[in-house]
């Protein structure tokens, strides 16, 4: 029965979109709550959901019981900082945020009441001690500086963005929650003379971009600028309108307040490592027009001509012009192998065959496919998205791998590209240098795994892949990619304390070490990948805080260099280390007993003593080491 | 009211205000419900509005009296 439903609900997703998905869910009550976090997941992210039907999804999962949208949900605390009246808001934004995999309270402050809440480091906001404070300023609030008129002078300008300056400057002061801003999204009643730019004054489009660019200035590694241009897109009507405004000073009609909600979320996700890292995808009438194997490779249908032609060259060009964001694709397609070689003859294509980290062309299920793609990028599908026209091949691979988001391709190319952009796929709220080059990374890294498996000693396998290593210490350049690893590194992690960059810099300040480890191979860079922080104890002592590493380097043996490193820097002295189980940190259970550590029964603390210098295995790897300490 | 759009505003009304079991009648007002409050009173019209394709003016809004007059002023929108 619970599969029907899964069947029904994936094909109305495709036709009717989260409309169809709430009316399969009807119809199907008795089912039981097996498939509804994937069909809610699916509604939200891919079936284009208006204002009445994201009430209706979050009044069917309540009903429910709010269950897990996705696996281990991050609990996450959020204030909204709004001169407006934001309480119809918290409600969708928590069913977007449980769809990206988090479990968020939200608090929202008075009604105008902005400047008193962030400026006194006693108020509400700082007590519920939030880990994100959304700023959101309405038209009002920047008219204070800006006034009314449809000219804008430059000082106006000025006084507008250093009022936003004070807010968040008093918001880093009072309080370590990360912020999320919005730039002013726009007016819901415009003046002509927009783009005028006369001496001393500019047009309100041309300020509003002035001002947002200044704000971009004022963002740092706590503070990044929201996107809500997507409400704009929405028009009058649905986005920015007056009926809402007039009758209850809510910025945005009820369409557009669900973008913001969609909008918060992905932004969120992004802050909080819960964002798609990778968008899986069919062929055959996904990324192009026709069956290649039916049709002959040449006829199928892609390319600047217009109509159906033009539409697949869209899909094409949305989804390669995703991958600056970081973002990875993966083929999974029932198709010869042989394919792919021709891929990048057809002269209609915008994606080529190296856009794709991980290519699956077999007759087998495709649910087999994305294990293999798993293994490949090294992380779960519960961070893919899959895009496919056939909604048989949806839910089969739905009912292997339940926590990936389905994306139905087609009937229409325009329609596909509708859903993928809507859905925000690769939404980025600030991004590392790591994080632009991941496509090009996890390219190499799937050549690498290909090669080990074909090799047939490990040994001479690790020696041939000329492993460097470099160990950095906590600076300016690696600060950014350090924390991201601390907020985002879940499963190789022996305590997953998700510190700050300032809170590693205070603890080298109070006699801590904190080292990256860069890596790279014959097949290339994989950036920094690893961590650990260590702090003084009791009587010399000094304590493992965190030890940490990404997956994508795992049977490298580059924990057991770091272990080395720190063993090395720390000799004559005894190591204390703790193992905080989590749900995904399994993998590094065995760790610490494997270097020698002996766990004390009383505190269920690991020990190695001062004389014991532990247990690895050869490190096949040149190591450099340029981190200094004191 | 044709039964479908009966229909369609009993379940605007359980929708948003959050209610199951809510069972609309003519003489219903917003005392009746503990959820129906100035706020989701603004959503309720707000919703009506969108999913019959109407436009109420707020002078209308504000002179509504219980569930038989919104009725009355659906169905007069609706009549163009």
């Amino acid at each position: 029965m619970s599969t029907q439903l899964l069947v029904d609900g994936v094909a109305a997703l495709r036709t009717d979109g989260a409309q169809g998905v709430v009316a399969a869910i009807q119809r199907h009550a008795a089912s039981g709550p097996a498939h509804l976090p994937a069909l809610l997941r699916g509604a939200l992210l891919a079936g284009r959901p208006n204002a009445f039907d994201v009430l209706r999804l979050d009044r069917t999962w309540q009903r429910a019981g709010r269950p897990a949208l996705k696996p281990a949900p991050l609990p996450v605390a959020a204030a909204i900082v709004a001169d407006w009246t934001s309480e119809g808001l918290p409600r969708p934004l928590q069913l977007f945020a449980a769809a990206m995999g988090m479990d968020l309270s939200v608090s929202t402050t008075p009604f105008d009441s902005v400047e008193m809440q962030v400026l006194d480091p006693a108020s509400a906001l700082y007590a519920g001690r939030p880990g994100v404070v959304i700023v959101l300023l309405s038209e009002e609030w920047w008219q204070r500086s800006l006034g009314t008129a449809a000219l804008v002078d430059d000082a106006a300008i000025t006084a507008a963005v250093d009022a936003v300056r004070r807010i968040l400057e008093a918001l880093r002061q009072h309080g370590d929650a990360r912020i999320l801003v919005a730039p002013p999204w726009g007016e819901s009643v415009g003046h002509p003379g927009r783009l005028l730019h006369l001496p001393g004054h500019r047009g309100r489009t041309l300020a509003r971009l002035e001002i947002l660019q200044r704000m971009q200035q004022l963002c740092d590694q706590r503070t990044a600028l929201l996107d809500l241009d997507p409400i704009g897109q929405l028009g009058r009507d649905r986005g920015l309108g007056l009926v809402s405004r007039l009758r209850a000073r809510i910025p945005f009609e009820p369409d557009g307040l669900v973008c913001l909600a969609r909008q918060l979320a992905l932004a969120l996700a992004a802050l909080h490592g819960r964002s798609h890292r990778a968008i899986v995808c069919d062929l055959d009438n996904t990324l192009w027009g026709g069956v290649a194997a039916e049709d002959g490779f040449a006829q199928v249908v892609c390319g600047r001509e217009g109509g159906d032609a033009l539409g697949y060259r869209l899909v094409q060009e949305h989804l390669q012009g995703l991958l600056p964001l970081g973002l990875v694709l993966a083929v999974a397609s029932r198709n010869q192998p042989g394919l792919f070689v021709e891929f990048d003859s057809h002269p209609g294509f915008a994606l080529r065959s190296t856009d794709f980290a991980s290519a699956q062309l077999h007759l087998q299920a495709k649910s087999l496919s994305i294990s293999r793609i798993e293994q490949d990028l090294g992380f779960a599908s519960d961070l893919m998205a899959f895009l496919d026209d056939s909604p048989q091949e949806l839910v089969e691979v739905l009912l292997t791998h339940p926590w990936i988001d389905i994306v139905p391709a087609g009937p229409t190319p325009e329609q596909t590209l509708l859903r993928l952009a809507e859905a925000g796929i690769g939404c980025i709220a600030t991004a590392t240098e790591d994080d632009l080059q991941r496509h090009q990374r996890l390219g190499s890294r799937v050549r690498q795994l290909h090669a080990e498996q074909s090799a047939a000693d490990p040994e001479e396998f690790l020696r041939s892949l000329a492993i460097r290593l470099t160990f950095s210490a906590l600076d300016q350049a690696n600060a950014a990619r350090l924390e991201q690893l601390f907020h985002k590194t879940n499963q190789f992690n022996l305590t997953t304390r998700r510190h700050t960059a300032a809170a590693l810099q205070a603890m080298v300040e109070r006699g801590g070490t904190v080292v990256g480890v860069h890596y790279q191979d014959a097949f290339g860079s994989q950036g920094l990948i690893g961590a650990y922080a260590l702090v003084p104890g009791a009587d010399g002592e000094v304590v493992i805080d965190s030890l940490l590493m990404s997956c994508r380097v795992l049977n490298r043996r580059v924990e057991d260099a770091m272990f080395r490193r720190i063993r090395s820097q720390t000799a004559g002295r005894s190591l204390v280390a703790e193992y905080l189980p989590t749900a995904k940190n399994g993998l590094v259970r065995e760790l610490l007993p494997r270097w020698g550590f002996v766990q004390a029964a009383s505190d269920g603390r690991w020990t190695l003593p001062a004389e014991a210098m532990g247990t690895i295995p050869a490190i096949h790897a040149t190591i450099r080491d340029d981190a200094v300490e004191g | 009211m044709t039964p479908d759009q009966e229909a369609l505003l009993t379940e605007l009304f359980r929708t948003v205000l959050g209610d199951d079991a809510l069972q609309l009648h003519d003489r219903l007002t917003a005392k009746d419900v503990p959820s129906w409050d100035s706020f989701n009173h603004v959503n309720l019209m707000l919703h009506i509005e969108t999913q019959f394709k109407i436009r109420f003016a707020n002078d209308e809004i504000a002179s509504l009296r219980d569930v038989g007059e919104l009725k009355q002023l659906i169905d007069r929108k609706l009549a163009g």
